[in-house]
């Protein structure tokens, strides 16, 4: 499992959208693309309030050696400038097309290099921005069909001017960050087959993350609609409420895929939120009574009776409730897949392209949702015939659907409170498991194994209430707080000394400080409102064996709090997608292969990112 | 330092009033302003034994770095123990790199300074590098011996280019001119009374002996 993780982990990073840039300026600057019915090529700028661009330069190339494009510029705006005469300057905006016809002659590339610069009144000028821009090859277009302008890596200001790239590299005083050049996997498929080996790639990647934790609470919310079908579960049956469930949850994705690419905001920042959560939190409560026979879940009775119409007499678990269910899990699971799903969305965001954007998240749940139909189908044949045992089942799911719901508060919950909570769901499923029933009379082996094994459950759910109340915070170790010595506790309260920055001027500084020290940095994105980065900080930065091998290494916190400009910026620099990151970089400023970790993890995965820059320190 | 951040506070409240779109006035680490200025490699203007320096990061082609010198000369006129450390940051294309690359030769005649203040003062778009060597013969500069000083210390050169670049990036300068005054970090110009006093303030940070 975990080198699963690793593999996603790696996969992940693939998504990150671009390499390390020159600052961007697309904050002022914002060029899109667009191919025309007629073949060509229309640039279109939008461009601050305040700034401009200089017309004239505006120039446009492909191939290699570059070749210059003639453009045809929008008329733009004469300032007079008493050192300089007059220059023509976009304002607002501005527009440049390459005609067809040049495109042709050029033998029709599939990316062409737009360089533009420009300043802001009164105040600066910006080195020139590059970027490489796709073009569709004019056969490919359909009508009504949206343009796919997606990033590339912009060029770093010398290298626009051959002059000053000519220059060796020589007494370098300060440091360059380099973060780890993935090309995005994503605009590399785009780039060659288009949109459905993109859709294809998210299937195969939704299939993989099947297999994460992640996805382990959905098995039994889909086995307890499949269990609550009773007997006559057929195969058939089966296949309909599992796709139902599954094409649900894909549709969940897809919506979040659509309002992705439609705000282009990372919306696991909203799912991150307490008041999130404790919904879904309460909705689990909701499922769980249902379980226990509290009352029959179900939508209203109009809705119901409308879907089962094509079905008479099946008043059972119906598709729509099984659908409604597969639509909250898909939210259930995203904080949890958090780091591909961010990778995902913001990708999708750039393109800014809704039917890829829905398309591509909807198979993602697709290939998710896979296994989940593979056990509908086959699960019912492998299930013993029903009996009072299944209401046994059903209490049990009725159980794990309550540990969901703790799961999902203890984000947000003081950890002492999810301890006593969840002995007291230990000592709910003790009872449930019959801990008080008499035992029969010869009863058999597996029958007190089964008490006795609830007697265990009963038991650690007492020790849990026990630690809860003397201040333990591991499940593991609720008595942790009572065999603590004394002394003990206040070496675990030292915070890991981070040092945090609120800007990129600011992160590179201590980048840079770190790198004259000789140390290797780890830069961990996180923000206030990042709960994963709660979760982190337990159980990563608590550890005692990450704080040994922390000694020597530059800790430097980014946050991305205020989530503003200054937040994207370091963002952008690191290629990140989001809080929480965790980028590794060695002594000398670069990120080492593979070490990015996204989202929650282990302390051993920490140690094994943070071992990949420690080794170069020889 | 609370001092220094309300007084960089107010200038970036003064700046954000007179340039809306200019980045804000940032802290530089007590390091990295002394990397900064450590071994310019190039003549300092004003003050031989001066206090305080200013470093900005400028292209000859820049319209607000041109604006911006009379600016610096207006500090220099009125604080008799200030300096200023040119550095060059080309971004506007190879006649800018040439013009950087001419004014950093001239060092070796003496004329670093002469020569940069024929090119920033400038009342024309320097578009080739004939121009430029216009205005350089202009302020006295040996044209033949600049020649030769451009082939001689071309690796000196480079690695001066190629500090300012870097540290353009280490710094997170988005464009010319940038200054750097002591622990302070304006990006963009800004005129001479709060250039004035901004070098007041360093100078008073220094002083005391205790922060």
């Amino acid at each position: 499992m975990q080198r699963l993780l690793l593999l996603l982990a790696l996969l992940s990073t693939f998504l990150a959208p671009a390499a390390w840039a020159a600052p961007s300026l697309d904050d002022r600057f914002q060029l899109k693309t667009q191919t025309l019915a007629d073949g060509s090529v229309r640039l279109d700028w939008t461009i601050g309030k305040g700034a401009y661009l200089y017309r004239d330069h505006v120039a446009v190339t492909s191939g290699a050696p570059p070749r210059v494009l003639a453009v045809s510029r929008s008329k733009g705006e004469i300032k007079e400038d008493p050192g300089f005469g007059t220059v023509e300057i976009w304002r607002g905006q501005g527009q440049a097309t390459v005609m067809a016809d040049v495109l042709r002659a050029a033998g029709s590339p599939r990316e062409l290099t737009v360089t533009y610069q420009g300043c802001e009144e009164d105040s600066i000028c910006y080195p020139p921005v590059t970027k490489t821009v796709s073009v569709q090859p004019a056969a490919d277009i359909r009508t009504g069909s949206s343009p796919w302008p997606f990033d590339a890596p912009v060029a770093a200001p010398a290298s626009a001017q051959p002059e000053a790239s000519a220059a060796p590299a020589a007494a370098v005083a300060v440091p360059q960050i380099e973060v780890t050049a993935d090309t995005g996997l994503v605009s590399r498929l785009a780039a060659r087959g288009g949109t459905a080996l993109v859709l294809l790639a998210f299937a195969g990647f939704g299939l993989l993350l099947a297999f994460t934790p992640c996805v382990f609470p959905m098995y039994p919310i889909l086995a307890g609609i499949l269990a609550r079908d009773g007997e006559q579960l057929s195969p058939r049956r089966g296949l309909s409420l599992s796709l139902a469930y599954v094409l649900a949850m894909a549709s969940a994705f897809a919506l979040l895929g659509l309002v992705a690419a439609w705000s282009g905001a990372n919306l696991q920042m909203v799912l991150q939120s307490p008041y999130a959560i404790g919904l879904l939190s309460g909705a689990f409560v909701i499922f769980a009574l249902s379980m226990f026979g509290a009352f029959e879940l179900q939508l209203p009775q109009s809705w119901v009776a409308r879907l089962s119409r094509n079905q008479p007499g099946q008043a059972r678990p119906s598709l729509a409730s099984s659908a409604a269910l597969g639509f909250t899990s898909a939210l259930i699971v995203g904080p949890c897949v958090t780091a591909p799903l961010a990778g995902a969305l913001i990708y999708i965001a750039q393109t800014g392209d809704l039917a890829l954007g829905a398309g591509a998240l909807f198979a993602l749940g697709l290939g998710k949702g896979i296994p989940l139909i593979a056990m509908g189908v086959l699960g019912p044949r492998a299930l013993p015939r029903a009996g009072p045992w299944m209401e046994r089942v059903k209490q049990l799911f009725g159980v794990m659907f309550l540990a969901t719901a703790l799961w999902l508060a203890s984000r947000v919950l003081p950890p002492s409170v999810t301890l006593a909570m969840g002995g007291v769901l230990l000592i709910g499923l003790a009872v449930a498991l019959g801990v008080f029933e008499r035992q029969a009379e010869g009863a058999g082996v597996v029958a007190r194994a089964a008490k006795a094994a609830a007697l265990v459950v009963g038991l650690w759910g007492s020790l849990l209430l026990i630690g809860a109340a003397s201040g333990a915070e591991s499940p593991l170790k609720p008595l942790e707080a009572l065999a603590a010595s004394p002394a003990a506790p206040s070496e675990s309260s030292d915070a890991v000394a981070f040092v945090t920055a609120r800007g990129l001027p600011a992160l590179e500084r201590e980048v840079a400080e770190a790198v004259s020290a000789g140390q290797p940095s780890l830069v961990y994105f996180t923000a206030d409102w990042c709960l994963s980065c709660d979760v982190i900080e337990r159980r990563v930065f608590d550890d005692p064996g990450v704080r040994a091998e922390l000694a020597g290494v530059r800790l430097i916190k980014a946050d991305v709090t205020a989530n503003d400009a200054a937040a994207q910026a370091m963002l952008r620099r690191f290629a990140a997608a989001g809080p929480p990151t965790m980028v590794f970089l060695d002594r000398r400023a670069a990120e080492a292969g593979g070490a990015r970790q996204v989202g929650e993890l282990s302390a051993r995965d920490f140690l094994g990112s943070l071992a990949a820059v420690q080794e170069t320190r020889s | 330092m609370n001092r220094s951040l309300v007084a960089s506070a107010m200038v970036a409240l003064s700046l954000a009033t007179a340039q809306p779109a200019a980045a804000q006035v940032q802290a530089v680490t007590p390091a990295v302003a002394k990397a900064v200025v450590a071994a310019p490699g190039t003549a300092l203007a004003g003050a031989a034994q001066g206090d305080v320096t200013v470093v900005e990061y400028l292209d000859y082609n820049c319209p607000y770095c041109r604006k911006m010198h009379a600016e610096l000369q207006g500090l220099l006129k009125t604080d008799p123990k200030a300096r200023v450390l040119y550095k060059q940051w080309p971004v506007f294309g190879p006649v800018s790199t040439y013009a950087a690359r001419t004014v950093l030769a001239a060092t070796w005649q003496g004329k670093d300074l002469a020569a940069h203040d024929a090119l920033i003062t400038s009342t024309s778009r320097l578009d080739s590098q004939d121009s430029v060597r216009r205005r350089l013969a202009t302020a006295g500069v040996d044209l033949a011996r600049l020649d030769r000083d451009l082939t001689a210390h071309k690796a000196e050169i480079d690695a001066l280019l190629a500090r300012s670049e870097e540290e353009a990036q280490l710094l997170g300068l988005r464009g010319t001119p940038a200054l750097v005054i002591g622990s302070t970090l304006v990006p963009g110009g800004l005129p001479s009374a709060m250039l004035q006093r901004l070098v007041a303030q360093e100078r008073n940070e220094s002083q005391a002996p205790s922060r």
